[in-house]
């Protein structure tokens, strides 16, 4: 009950916060630029395997290949564009949630009433993650709505790479979450951005026998935001194996949950001052 | 039964390898019986708001422990009887009056009837009705303390917990503020109120601490307090220094202009010798009045003890 009714109290709040509301603005005038962008590749794209252009152009199926090439490197960079905004959106609202509640003197309010640590921080979270879902249905029927009405098909992969690009965006945002109960907000989501298990994968490479071993050690702990990336299923169009979304979903959970657990233990120690 | 009880508490805030924290609040022992008005005062840091966080469960206590309502601090079915005003009422103000308190109600377990019925009733009850579509951000100091009080009631607590709830508002206010508390005191409710305003604690409870540096200086009915400070004021003029030494060793406390002079007499004993003092010295003799000491004499004699310590 308690954990609803704050979700429902933050999700509104961050509807209604001014910084939020610019950034979704701008986001969706940046995709749309994007959408416009690669329409008119597309027309371009037409216009050289078109017959008036075979005589023009000296190998037109060249042209073409080089083309859909450059155009299908464009989608997967439109999807990795509403991912990117998803995480930095994420990472902002789930870093500040739970901290700006304590530094405003708001948690007290709340915690002084019959309601747990844990629920709060929970409220807090879902509040952050149904914002994440409308900003993700919200990019996800306009990048679907223009494939569709470009390609007159969908293709499973944009759903898929869409939800790849939220779960990501929770997973990161979690983490933030969970270390701003130790740090500043802003230091919190500059971490959990950067704290990713690959850095410490690519890393080890330059490294050898026991010393490689320890700079891959990380990786075993921290999230790995590289399972989350379709760049290359969306550039080919290929789809993803059930089994591998299956697994990426669960990854996202478990890891999530993880998360929420160390973070919930360090609120539960804060002194609320 | 207490409404509080605390043995031993201690908070010690976190310091740094350089600098170690502070001691906020140190070995504080007490009890607030239920049905009482309870005075907490002392001087800024003297541990009043640690205390409070601590028996909410806000703070962790370093060591010590003790009950809220018969259930360790910060356990959500004590909670659920308390109603608490902070110091500085940080409330949710993206919210209207109405909005933010069945908020507050849904986080209090009230179902959605009882809900409506209270937050109708404290609305009315603060004088808020007129204000309850209002956005908090755009009220004044005054209405939002008004507010925070609202919302401590609204649970309809057995045990209200406020700090300097009549700061921020005017005499009238306060002085509806005031009635209300002696109302619910009537009603049995317990109420602890925090305060510098030392006119409301006297005028409100039934007893105090007072809280000196983390630890409890005094602790008693206030009229107890009080009358261990029965004390004699004599009135004369034209005191001369002879006179003057004669008092003192009498243990007079003499004050005032070279033309009107008051001796403050704590033992009331010594008054017919200070009187043949001024006899003596042909002092003509103004007036002499038994005299209680206020809560303010109590607490400032108290704090002069900090400052000589």
């Amino acid at each position: 009950m308690s954990i609803l009714a704050i979700a429902k109290d933050q999700a509104g709040d961050l509807l209604r916060r001014r910084y939020l509301i610019v950034i979704l603005i701008i986001s969706l005038g940046v995709v749309l630029s994007f959408i416009g962008y690669l329409a008119l590749m597309k027309s371009l794209l037409a216009k050289a395997a078109g017959p008036s252009a075979s005589a023009q152009i000296s190998n037109p199926v060249e042209t073409q290949a080089m083309a859909e090439f450059m155009f299908a490197g464009l989608r997967a960079a439109l999807h990795g564009l509403v991912a990117f905004i998803g995480v930095v959106l994420s990472m902002l609202l789930m870093a500040t949630s739970v901290s700006s509640e304590i530094s405003k003197g708001t948690a007290r309010m709340i915690l002084s009433r019959p309601v747990r640590r844990y629920e709060m921080f929970l409220g807090k979270w879902l509040g952050c993650v149904a914002i994440l879902f409308l900003y993700s249905v919200l990019m996800g029927a306009l990048v679907s709505g223009w494939t569709y009405y470009a390609f007159h098909k969908l293709g499973a992969i944009v759903p898929v790479a869409l939800g790849m690009g939220f779960l990501k965006a929770v997973v990161m945002g979690t983490t933030a979450l969970t270390l701003s109960m130790l740090l500043h907000p802003l230091l919190s989501a500059a971490i959990a951005y950067f704290a990713s298990a690959e850095i410490f994968l690519f890393f080890s490479a330059f490294g050898h026998g026991i010393v490689r071993q320890i700079i891959r050690a990380p990786f075993y702990v921290l999230p790995s935001y590289g399972t989350f990336d379709t760049y290359k299923a969306v550039f080919s169009g290929t789809n993803l194996e059930a089994a591998d979304v299956a697994y990426k979903a669960g990854y996202a959970v478990l890891y999530s949950a993880v998360m929420l657990l160390i973070g919930i233990a360090l609120f539960r120690k804060k002194d609320l001052i | 039964m207490n409404a509080i009880e605390t043995d031993g508490l201690t908070k010690r805030y976190k310091g740094s390898r350089r600098k170690p924290g502070t001691l906020a609040v140190d070995n504080l022992s007490f009890q607030v019986q239920e049905g009482e008005i309870f005075g907490f005062l002392g001087p800024n840091g003297a541990g009043k708001t640690t205390t409070i966080y601590v028996l909410l469960g806000l703070l962790r206590p370093t060591s010590g422990g003790g009950r809220l309502l018969g259930l360790p601090f910060g356990e959500p079915d004590a909670l659920r009887r308390v109603g608490f005003l902070p110091e500085y009422v940080n409330l949710h103000d993206y919210y209207t009056a109405d909005g933010m308190l069945n908020y507050y109600a849904k986080l209090s377990n009230l179902d959605h009837e009882k809900a409506r019925e209270r937050v109708h009733f404290v609305l009315e009850r603060l004088g808020m009705a007129d204000l309850c579509n209002k956005r908090i951000s755009r009220m004044s100091r005054g209405q939002v303390q008004r507010l925070g009080l609202a919302q401590a009631f609204l649970g309809d607590p057995d045990l209200i917990i406020l700090d300097e709830p009549t700061s921020s508002l005017d005499p009238v206010g306060r002085k509806e503020v005031k009635d209300m508390l002696l109302e619910l005191r009537a009603e049995g409710k317990t109420i602890i109120i925090s305060s510098h305003i030392l006119s409301d604690i006297e005028a409100l409870c039934d007893r105090v601490g007072i809280l000196r540096n983390g630890q409890l200086v005094t602790i008693g009915k206030l009229d107890d307090l009080l009358k261990t400070e029965d004390s004699v004021r004599i009135t004369t003029e034209k005191l001369p220094a002879e006179a003057v030494q004669e008092i003192e060793k009498l243990g007079g406390i003499v004050t005032g202009s070279p033309t009107v002079f008051e001796i403050d007499l704590p033992d009331k004993e010594k008054q017919y010798d200070v009187m043949a003092v001024l006899q003596k010295n042909d002092c003509p003799l103004h007036s002499v009045a038994s005299r209680k000491a206020s809560l303010e004499d109590l607490f400032f004699d108290l704090m002069k003890g900090e400052q000589a310590q």
